[in-house]
């Protein structure tokens, strides 16, 4: 029977460290074996892995209910499918943001943006058709894919610029400044028919400016560490 | 007999929270004089389960609430492991929410706190040993406190709701600061590390006795005093703030009387604000003291659970599918219940059994199931004049643990310490 002089605890023989605090036991005149272990050796494991394959199956399989359910429904009110077809798309759009990061494991987040973009510009097109709009050519798809662009370029500049902070805020100003000027230009020759601005040079301007100036800031090392000292929280 | 049973109040908070690697679950185990022969445990199983049908039941989900139905057969008795309480595979299982074990001498059941709390559980236990040791030895174990005569019917009153019976309209509102959470690091998913402290209950009782106070509510203090330790330590100035608590459960047959081995207790969560300064185990103890004074009685039990079982009888929460339930009742298990406490102390009482049985029995022990989060707790059962700590925990730290037997033995006590192994 040994005691451990750290905790003051008598210990069964079968210990070799004091449970509580980690201090060897050592008592060479200790009887070994004396007591019997409480527990048995073996470990039970659980499965901690949740089978993915299954719920992707399972989950993909059952949000079928819904657009079956419609298209009945749709079916037998219109003796065609319309509206239903609203129901699938969005569910794919769903499905390619959610299900689609949960299954697969694509090398680079960015790579899931591309299939959401293609998934909401679908989504348009087929709205467009069903409804026979014709905005789909010159405002949708480029108002998707400019929004994709500014994703995908974000997702890419916070993942591989993470450890130049001011290079990577003057990117994303940039960027967004070019956005924001994209968008009113498409907008604006959608409504008038004419190339030109409306309200892009408010945020354009300022996020622009100092998008740039926070780039050149963060090529000089003398700058940088001269903001870091004036502008830390 | 029914062949389905609603869920009692208390256990409607464990279903949601289930998930495919945890569940609630606690473990009491007794050790007998001689190595255990599954076959005759098996046969004493079959009439326990038809004595208390109510564990002869597996979990379904309704529209709008789970429910247990009953199912036939009865649940593998499979070896004990290194790591208990692993959650459920109620497949493997035979869809039973309770397993039975054993590991030469000793029988362990483990419950999912759906099926019971540890009244029950102690209940199933005893009643189980006895009808072993009759099948066994031809003993005639009298029926009584923890033990059903299996030749009698199941009684209406032992699968009753409680909750439901003594509920009413007065509530209390439950609403609550969380607890301060000490550090820790976690340990294997699949491991569970245990420290199994054994004192003598005599030893305890005048030390308790030194404190002014009963031995449950002295260990209780003495755990609340072993978490104001840890804060002590802590260097995270945001959790130097926080009231240091601990959950304690408590046994509401004692103030209601019931026959229920379903579930039929409450918690209570004394706690201490350690930035106030330091206090001492006298402190400490007679705080506890003061505080269970205060909630552990009739009129406040009844109005704080009263609170849940309103909820329950609430038309629109009754009408309200259960799939939006689910969610509801897991982000109420955290905000309400597992962050307001930092650690557990269980205690079962001292227990005692007819002579017949007792001279079998050697030993029994009582364990807490992992915490979600990252914890140690305690679960404590007197028997044969010892009284054995059983810390389970996820994590690596031990700190809890050794502040509170190194404190015991500076206060005198003799500690004896098994493990399963440290991390």
């Amino acid at each position: 029977m040994s005691y451990c002089v750290h905790c003051g605890v008598k210990l069964a023989s079968y210990e070799t460290v004091c449970p509580l605090c980690g201090t060897p036991v050592i008592d060479p005149n200790a009887a070994q074996g004396t007591d019997q272990p409480r527990f048995e050796d073996y470990i039970e494991t659980t499965d901690r892995k949740v089978d993915r394959h299954f719920l992707f199956t399972l989950i993909s399989g059952l949000s079928l209910i819904p657009f079956i359910i419609t298209a009945i429904v749709d079916y037998c009110l219109n003796h065609s499918f319309g509206w239903s077809l609203l129901v699938l798309g969005g569910e794919v759009v769903l499905w390619a943001f959610i299900m689609l990061p949960y299954r697969f494991s694509f090398a680079h987040p960015s790579t899931y943006i591309i299939f959401d973009t293609l998934a909401v510009a679908l989504y348009l097109l087929m709205i467009t058709l069903i409804f026979g709009m014709k905005w789909y050519l010159p405002l949708g798809l480029p108002l998707t894919v400019l929004s994709g662009l500014l994703l995908y370029v974000f997702v890419r500049i916070l993942f591989e610029g993470a450890h130049r902070k001011l290079m990577t805020f003057g990117l994303l100003s940039f960027s967004l400044s070019l956005y924001l000027g994209l968008i009113d230009l498409i907008i604006t020759l959608h409504s008038t028919g004419k190339f030109g601005f409306r309200w892009a040079y408010w945020p354009f301007v300022p996020l622009f400016t100092i998008g740039i100036i926070a780039m050149l800031f963060s090529r000089s090392q003398r700058i940088s560490s001269w903001l870091k000292r004036r502008l830390f929280i | 007999m029914p062949n389905w049973f609603k869920l009692d109040n208390a256990a409607q908070i464990y279903p949601p929270v289930l998930t495919g690697q945890w569940a609630a679950m606690f473990r009491l185990s007794a050790d007998l004089t001689e190595d255990i022969d599954p076959q005759i445990l098996s046969q004493a199983q079959e009439r326990v389960l038809k004595r208390m049908p109510s564990f002869a039941t597996t979990l379904r989900y309704g529209l709008f609430w789970f429910y247990l139905e009953h199912i036939d057969g009865q649940p593998p008795i499979v070896e004990d492991t290194n790591n208990p309480m692993q959650k459920i595979n109620f497949r493997k299982n035979n869809h039973f929410m309770y397993r039975l074990l054993y590991y030469r001498n000793r029988i362990a059941v483990e419950f999912f706190h759906t099926l019971t709390d540890g009244t029950g559980g102690m209940t199933f236990l005893m009643t189980l040993i006895s009808e072993y040791l009759s099948l066994r030895h031809g003993l005639q174990v009298p029926a009584g406190k923890y033990i059903l005569d299996c030749c009698q019917p199941p009684q209406q009153e032992e699968l009753e709701d409680a909750f439901m019976r003594y509920g009413q309209n007065k509530t209390l509102g439950i609403a609550e600061n969380n607890s301060y959470q000490y550090w820790h690091s976690r340990t294997d998913f699949n491991k569970m590390m245990i420290i199994s402290g054994s004192v003598s209950t005599e030893q305890l009782k005048q030390l308790a006795r030194s404190y002014n106070a009963p031995i449950g509510t002295f260990c209780a203090g003495l755990l609340l005093y072993s978490a104001l330790q840890l804060q002590k330590k802590d260097r995270r100035k945001r959790m130097k703030k926080k009231e240091v608590k601990i959950s304690v459960p408590i046994n509401l047959r004692q103030f209601f009387p019931s026959r229920t081995v379903r579930n039929f207790s409450a918690f209570v969560n004394p706690g201490l604000y350690g930035i106030l300064g330091d206090y001492s185990l006298k402190e400490t103890v007679e705080y506890v003291k003061n505080y269970f004074g205060i909630h552990v009685n009739e009129k406040r039990q009844l109005a704080k659970f009263s609170y849940n079982v309103a909820a329950q009888r609430n038309p629109l929460i009754r009408i309200t599918p259960l799939i939006l339930k689910i969610p509801a009742l897991f982000i109420a298990y955290f905000t309400a219940g597992d962050l307001l406490y930092c650690s557990t102390i269980s205690n079962l009482g001292n227990v005692s059994l007819p002579e017949e049985m007792a001279q079998y029995v050697e030993r029994l022990d009582f364990m807490l199931g992992k915490a979600i989060m990252g914890r140690s707790m305690l679960g404590c059962v007197s028997y044969n004049g010892r009284t054995i700590f059983n810390f389970t925990r996820n994590i690596r730290e031990t700190e809890l643990e050794r502040v509170f037997f190194s404190t015991l033995v500076d206060l005198g006590a003799e500690v004896f310490i098994e493990s399963n192994g440290r991390e």
